[in-house]
């Protein structure tokens, strides 16, 4: 691989909204669009609920995104000691149609939170659709392979999911399957893609690609040995 | 009864102009908090006609808004938090059996319609003065400015009153100017001089300022100036000038005209209270009380009006589903999510895959990067654009990505351009994106393929030419 990142993405609190008890808002629906290059283009197109009878405001929502890094030695990674940290995120931006709401990003210690504000009443029992877009430096990269692992969920319910994942590449692996995710649970999504074209596997590409190609090494050189003690 | 009105008032919006919300507690000794105050525009042009440089006070500036068209707009303006000319004071009598809790409900504003609900509660006895439904006592008055009314509850000796909620509105004056279409002209002929007719007309069924001003030009290019004009017109009013100018050349008689209506719109103020980082638009949160409790009123809101023994409840849930928040002040919601572990699967194979990982360098001479043409096209066109997808590179905008597409983040200022010139924002990114890469840009709207030529972004017609709106 090139470069030696990220392990495993844990994005935490998707949309920080109301207690789950006596909530007023829900996500109705949710897709999202993760197009994967040499960062992760993310799009969520979220429609807020408002569950009650009477106006209610959105406010503030607050993404948050880490990253987890494993230690290096020299240029390898070890599997051990993980080192958490923030995500960078370009060319941010929320929207409804053609009104456009607030939206910035703060880097924190060992997260980073995406924040977006609504503060245009959405109907009682109305529904608002919302886009939020975002570049993430979420990529774990590779000379054949790279992928994408982010989770999904937060304190609000997601009646449904739908995540949709692109790339230039071939999409060779994908695990994540949930079509909704309840308040305060989080669901993980990833997809593998290859520069080989490589059909969709039940297990990670690189997995099986350099297993494969490890075994292989390891029979030639016991059947060189082999041939060679029995020339001796 | 108040609270549809302004249900109705802030989502089916047809005669507000701007609403005031603020974040509102109000507490039984007369004193209330304000957390967070701001304002949003849902403007209807009920005019007749189209309105362009529209100023709406200081909060928000249109270029056009068509005949009947409505505008929403956030324009994340948050005001010095003000409080609501209203009190809400509770005083308590303490007889041998009972207890009487008198609320008195002043309004120092002008006149609105008050409704105060607070559900049902375990002591409660009976109630003076409202009435008591489907589980919620309710007291409803309209008060004229100044004016202050009461209510009581009857309870047991010892009592705890939830939380309840209160309702009301305000409503205020706003500046409002734009200006409009109106017809100008101006007549050329000939006696012994040039004449020139200069003339307005207010076709607008309100009064008008006018700046007039009028040039005669030569073919030589110099130009004189003929007349400055500050005009008031009312309705169907009309401005006429002649003037005479002495010329052998034929003269070209030049006419500006800044008309600008001048009128208000109306400022409507609404509470709302917090529910965990949203805000319930409408009501306003009353703080309960009880009789056995020590006071904690936040700090600096203790009015002294409050009777001794009389202090707050913990915040309970009113009469609707949502809960009331139990602290106000902090607008960024915090959410603490536990890190999560990572498995050790993804772990392990690190060491031996990157081991053998220069292996697969020479993949990369299997592999080399094709150089390719593009063109830039939107999800609508996704099946046109695989046709091209071999031998082109497919470029698309982030807001309408193709699962094979190469996303551009388009220049933000000249898509919010494009969607002012009124084609929509799929479009108008498609093209800043096209305009970005270079390459020639899929449509199928006649609208959007003009806005691109005109920018010099080649366009592939195809199907049958429709408009963008």
């Amino acid at each position: 691989m090139k470069r030696i990142v990220k392990l495993q993405i844990l994005l935490v609190a998707l949309l920080a909204m109301q207690a789950a008890c006596g909530a007023v808002i829900e996500i109705s629906e949710m897709n999202i669009t993760v197009q994967v290059a040499e960062k992760a283009h993310f799009r969520y197109e979220i429609t807020l609920k408002n569950k009650i009878d009477k106006p209610l405001v959105p406010g503030i929502s607050e993404l948050r995104l880490q990253k987890v890094e494993s230690r290096r030695l020299l240029l390898l990674p070890l599997p051990f000691g993980e080192k958490r940290c923030g995500v960078d995120v370009e060319n941010l931006r929320a929207y409804s149609g053609n009104m456009n709401f607030r939206s910035y990003y703060e880097k924190h210690g060992d997260y980073s939170s995406v924040y977006y504000e609504i503060w245009y009443p959405i109907e009682p029992h109305g529904e608002k659709e919302v886009v939020l877009e975002f570049d993430a430096d979420l990529v774990d990269s590779g000379i054949l392979f790279k992928s994408v692992t982010f989770p999904v969920g937060g304190d609000t319910d997601i009646r449904s999911l739908n995540v949709t994942f692109s790339s230039d590449w071939n999409l060779c692996y994908r695990e994540g399957d949930a079509s909704s995710v309840p308040a305060n649970h989080i669901a993980f999504f990833t997809a593998e893609f290859s520069i080989i074209p490589l059909p969709v596997l039940p297990i990670r590409g690189y997995l099986l690609f350099w297993g494969f190609l490890l075994v292989f090494v390891l029979v030639a050189i016991v059947i060189l040995r082999k041939r060679k003690n029995m020339r001796t | 009864m108040i609270l549809p009105l302004l249900l109705l008032m802030l989502v089916a919006t047809s005669r507000g102009c701007v609403y005031e919300i603020r974040d509102v507690v109000f507490y039984p000794n007369g004193s209330q908090e304000v957390a967070r105050d701001w304002v949003i525009v849902d403007f209807r042009n009920q005019y007749g006609y189209d309105l362009f440089d529209v100023e709406i006070g200081d909060i928000a500036k249109v270029p056009v808004v068509r005949k009947g068209e409505e505008v929403r707009i956030d324009p994340y303006k948050n005001l010095s938090p003000r409080e609501f000319p209203l009190s809400i004071t509770a005083s308590v009598k303490t007889f041998q059996e009972r207890s009487e809790i008198e609320y008195t409900v002043r309004n120092l504003g002008n006149g609105t319609e008050v409704e105060v609900r607070i559900p049902v509660f375990r002591d409660l006895i009976s109630c003076g003065n409202c009435e008591i439904s489907s589980g919620t006592v309710i007291f409803r008055k309209s008060l004229e400015k100044n004016e202050t009314a009461n209510f009581t509850l009857i309870t047991s000796r010892q009592f705890s009153v939830p939380n309840g909620t209160v309702s009301f509105s305000y409503e205020d004056s706003l500046n409002l100017n734009f200006t409009a279409n109106i017809p100008v002209s101006v007549e050329k002929s000939k006696s012994d001089s040039w004449i020139g007719i200069f003339k307005v007309t207010n076709t607008l069924d309100r009064e008008i300022d006018l700046k007039m001003v009028a040039f005669v030009e030569f073919q030589d290019g110099s130009r004189n100036e003929l007349f400055e004009r500050y005009e008031r017109l009312g309705a169907g009013e009309s401005f006429t000038k002649s003037v005479e100018v002495q010329s052998n050349e034929v003269p070209i008689f030049l006419f500006k005209v800044q008309a600008r209506v001048s009128d208000f719109c109306k400022l409507t103020m609404v509470p709302a209270y917090e529910v965990d980082g949203r805000h319930v638009v409408g009501q306003a949160l009353l703080k309960g009380l009880g009789s056995s409790f020590t006071p904690s009123y936040p700090s600096g809101v203790w009015g002294g009006a409050l009777p001794a023994q009389v202090t707050l409840t913990p915040p309970s849930t009113p009469e609707t589903t949502a809960t009331p928040p139990a602290e106000f002040g902090g607008f960024r919601p915090q959410v603490f999510i536990p890190p999560l572990k990572i498995p050790e699967l993804l772990l392990s194979p690190y060491f031996t895959v990157f081991s053998l990982s220069f292996a697969g360098f020479f993949f990369v001479l299997v592999f080399p990067v094709r150089a390719r043409r593009g063109i830039v096209a939107m999800r609508e066109h996704e099946n046109i654009a695989r046709l091209f997808a071999r031998r082109f590179r497919i470029y698309c905008p982030p807001s309408s990505p193709i699962g094979y597409g190469i996303v551009v983040e388009p220049d933000e200022e000249l898509v919010s351009v494009l969607i002012e010139s009124g084609i929509p924002r799929e479009y108008a990114e498609s093209v800043a994106v096209a305009a970005k890469v270079k390459k020639p840009l899929i449509v199928d709207r006649e609208e959007v393929a003009k806005i691109a030529l005109s920018i010099g972004i080649p366009v592939i017609m195809y199907g049958k030419p429709r408009r963008a709106l």
